[in-house]
């Protein structure tokens, strides 16, 4: 439709804008910022919910620990200054002591540490007990010294806690009821100015955190809008700025807008099919190794997901610790090799029936993905049977160890070593039903090395017996894709979170 | 008046039981369950199973049932697993916004679509008639979330004349009277706001009421057709009465009934379309409480929330009953 069509059908709300109901709909403040989030928004308790956007916004306001640079591929502490080994069980941590509260309050100390280690694992509302699983105990050292004892050495503890482990106030807990609503007050470079369930959250710049630069927002909105389509077009009339997870059939419709940049990253969410040895005819790693040899990853990235993920050879990605290049065993696309190997596996004569699961609208494209691996798997002789369950009992089904063949995501696999173990070490979860002395021992190894060039090389080799025996095919990560309005700079991370002091106005 | 209220009312028992029993029953049915799905991907097996003894997951269905019942005699729903907040509370805060995008969306199908089916009616045949059909198939026939999203990228990605979700913008607010922003902003004197509210109501309430303007103008035409062919009618015409004298005092009061019925079950309709709705355009009512309790397998809140819907519609079906009575002399006096 042309401008001059576009200003006649305008012209037709004339009365509106008569009423005024036509007011630009942009954000008046140069320094706000809104953002979206597409995640629920349930609580204002820090520990009442356990996903990555949430995790992010505490993280800002009441503080955690540190968090991941990936850019510098390395931790960063926010709430300590330093940490070290003691021995392989024991870490740690040494507070910052140039923090004030926002409410003018002492910056935090080793007894917020203990308060808030109690409430992850006490507060009635707190469902985040599984970031302390590997722990023993937390102690304190002095005021501004803590130890956290692991119950076995554990090289991957910071994965665990350093962004997640939330830090409250135990002197505010004291003195108020319902400290969560009443003195929501932390040491992070924003505080918290309101909290709207399931609609909004807004921050405002903490101007006593050490180095917050004067060019970060002012305030800044989380706005839930779940709908990608809403939050293209909420970017696009300036009722937010920065719209996250732009799928990629949406692409389209920021590229060539001069008042939006797309801002994209490589994600550390990787996208696998789970071929559970439980069940026939997976139990055969032929048969694995031939579904996964008909699967032309780069076919779908190319021509369906329109070049928008990073293939993946393995269960690292570059994203990754402990990614060190490309494997040595890589299963390709091979439909003639497929054939061979399910011939010598026994189905010369028609492949075998399979079931597989898949979600939809949990994951980009993930039924018309399934859809496309099931068509090319068809190709080669199996005989797919496609089933779309709804994504609780999908979810529900898998973690009974229920599917024999699923396509899914895992995200916040920053560090391989725990959602490795999750899915793939003997009876730790039922979810893929793969059992291998083999991988076991290498997993065990590497969970307690501490050098960490070490234990890379132990990552490596099971990450090679992985691509080998195909437990679990990994396809690829999707590119994390943001609309950012022109005038804020933002460089988007591989967890698609926005640390808002790095954000220029 | 009062037998057919404390019919009504006590009628309405058995229905709440039988909806929540069915909501417990299918919830069970389901694989998984809130500790499962709500505790995070590595979350152990044994920190799943102590959070489900702590929320009574573990006990039969029936015992959970049992409780669900005898805390709903003393007005408590339990507490939601999600939000760990008390149901209703939770509910009471959303209800208002529901209420409010429900009644706007009514008012505007009643305002847009009894005048449509009235001009189709007085000009059957022709060639109006055949717009407005098309006009009420197509309504009848979108669905509401394809509806809300073209919407959205029309009059707002387009256009820039309505924002594309939510409720108010961020830093607005008004002191809560009656829950309803718009009444709200009225009563605090603050016109801007009235302003601002009413722009964000725009589109979901025209979504839900492009569903509802189809049926409702279908059965007013039909309807004032048929008290067309009444002999009082013909009577009034060939005594030469005026057109919108035999309009206003023959035909409307006669088509009244049906078109009240109508209006009565499209509540239904617009109650359960704006659970969809309110997901599409983020609004903050009971709709999108409910998506995020089921999608959780949430018990206590999406029994509560479900029961709300119940109530809700039998409370708004009760007030057709009483208004069938007001609009037609004929039922006073009769029991229900």
């Amino acid at each position: 439709m042309t401008k001059t069509r576009q200003g006649l059908i305008g012209g037709a709300f004339g009365a509106l804008a008569v009423l005024g109901l036509t007011q630009p709909l942009a954000a008046q403040d140069d320094k706000l910022l809104m953002v979206t989030s597409t995640f629920p928004m349930t609580s204002p308790t820090p520990y009442a919910e356990s996903n990555a956007q949430m995790y992010s916004v505490w993280c800002q306001t009441y503080g955690c620990l540190g968090r991941y640079n990936y850019a510098a591929k390395e931790y960063q502490g926010i709430l300590v200054e330093n940490w070290e080994v003691v021995d392989p069980t024991t870490w740690r941590f040494k507070l910052r002591e140039d923090l004030v509260r926002h409410d003018g309050g002492p910056g935090p100390t080793t007894a917020d540490v203990l308060h808030s280690y109690d409430r992850v694992l006490n507060d009635p509302a707190s469902i985040q007990k599984n970031i302390f699983s590997e722990v023993e105990t937390i102690r304190a050292v002095d005021d501004y010294t803590f130890e956290i004892v692991t119950k076995k050495p554990l090289a991957s503890l910071l994965s665990y806690i350093f962004d997640r482990f939330i830090i409250t106030s135990a002197e505010l807990a004291e003195a108020n009821e319902n400290p969560d609503e009443d003195a929501a007050f932390g040491w992070g470079p924003y505080k918290l100015a309101s909290y709207m369930l399931d609609q909004e959250i807004a921050l405002e710049k903490n101007d006593d955190f050490p180095g917050i630069s004067a060019d970060a927002p002012d305030t800044a909105v989380f706005r839930q809008i779940r709908e990608a389509e809403q939050r293209v077009t909420a970017l696009m009339n300036g009722e937010v700025q920065i719209a996250r997870l732009i799928p990629p059939q949406l692409v389209s419709r920021l590229e060539g807008n001069d008042a939006i940049s797309l801002a994209q990253s490589p994600s550390i969410e990787p996208m696998f099919l789970a071929f559970n040895p439980k069940f026939e005819p997976w139990t055969d790693k032929r048969v694995r190794q031939a579904a996964a040899h008909s699967i032309n990853k780069d076919l779908i990235i190319d021509r369906f997901l329109m070049g928008l993920a990073d293939k993946m050879d393995g269960p690292l990605g570059e994203q990754q610790i402990c990614y060190t290049g490309p494997l040595d065993f890589v299963i390709d696309y091979n439909p003639e090799k497929a054939r061979a190997l399910l011939a010598e596996a026994g189905y010369e004569n028609g492949g075998p029936k399979v079931e597989f699961m898949t979600a939809s609208g949990r994951y980009i494209s993930d039924r018309q993905v399934s859809e496309i691996v099931t068509q090319m798997m068809t190709e080669v002789g199996f005989e797919v049977d496609l089933q779309v369950p709804e994504y609780a009992n999908l979810t529900a089904a898998m973690r009974a160890g229920e599917l024999p063949m699923y396509y899914l995501g895992r995200g916040l696999f920053l560090d391989p070593s725990e959602p490795l173990s999750q899915y793939l070490e003997t009876d730790v979860t039922q979810r893929i039903g793969y059992s291998s002395p083999e991988l076991d021992a290498l997993l065990q190894q590497e969970r307690q090395t501490l050098d960490f060039d070490e234990r890379c090389k132990i990552v490596r080799q099971a990450a090679e017996l992985i691509a080998e025996e195909v437990p679990m095919f990994f396809m690829w990560s999707h590119r994390l894709v943001h609309g950012v309005s022109k005038g804020i700079e933002w460089d988007a991370s591989a967890d698609g979170e926005i640390w808002l002091s790095d954000v220029k106005m | 008046m009062l037998h057919l209220i404390t019919t009504r009312l006590l009628g309405a028992i058995p229905v709440l039981l039988l909806v929540t029993m069915a909501i417990f029953g299918l919830l069970r049915l389901a694989p998984g369950d809130a500790a499962e799905l709500l505790l995070p991907d590595d979350a152990t097996e044994e920190q799943i199973a102590e959070t489900r003894e702590a929320w009574g997951l573990d006990r039969p269905i029936w015992a959970q049932y049992g409780q669900f019942i005898g805390n709903l005699a003393r007005f408590d729903l339990g507490e939601s697993y999600r939000y760990r907040a008390p149901v209703f509370e939770l509910i009471g805060e959303r209800l208002p916004a529901t209420l409010e995008l429900s009644f706007y969306a009514l008012v505007m199908a009643i305002v847009i679509a009894v005048p449509l089916g009235m001009i189709a009616a007085l000009n059957k045949g022709k060639i109006i008639d055949a717009i407005v059909s098309v006009i009420s198939i197509s309504g009848v026939s979108a669905p509401s979330f394809w509806v809300g999203i073209l919407l959205v990228l029309f009059f707002s990605g387009y256009l820039n004349l309505f924002p594309s979700s939510g409720r108010l913008p961020y830093g607005v607010s008004v002191p809560s009277v009656t829950g309803f922003v718009t009444f709200d902003a009225l009563i605090a004197g603050s016109f801007d706001t009235f302003l601002q509210a009413l722009k964000y109501l725009a589109l979901p309430a025209l979504t839900l009421t492009l569903a509802m303007i189809g049926i409702i103008s279908r059965i007013t035409r039909a309807a004032v057709i048929d008290a067309g062919q009444e002999e009082h009618v013909f009577t009034a015409v060939a005594k030469g009465m005026k057109r919108g004298t035999i309009v206003r005092r023959h035909l409307m009061p006669n088509a009244a009934i049906p078109i009240v019925t109508i209006i009565g079950l499209e509540l239904g309709a617009l109650i359960s379309g704006s659970i969809i709705v309110e997901v599409v355009f983020s609004w903050p009512g009971i709709g999108t409480l409910l998506f995020q309790a089921i999608s959780v397998r949430d018990m206590p809140l999406t029994t509560g929330a479900v029961a709300s819907y119940t109530i809700l519609f039998i409370a708004l079906n009760l007030l057709i009953d009483i208004f069938y009575v007001l609009i037609d002399p004929r039922l006073r006096g009769h029991k229900a």
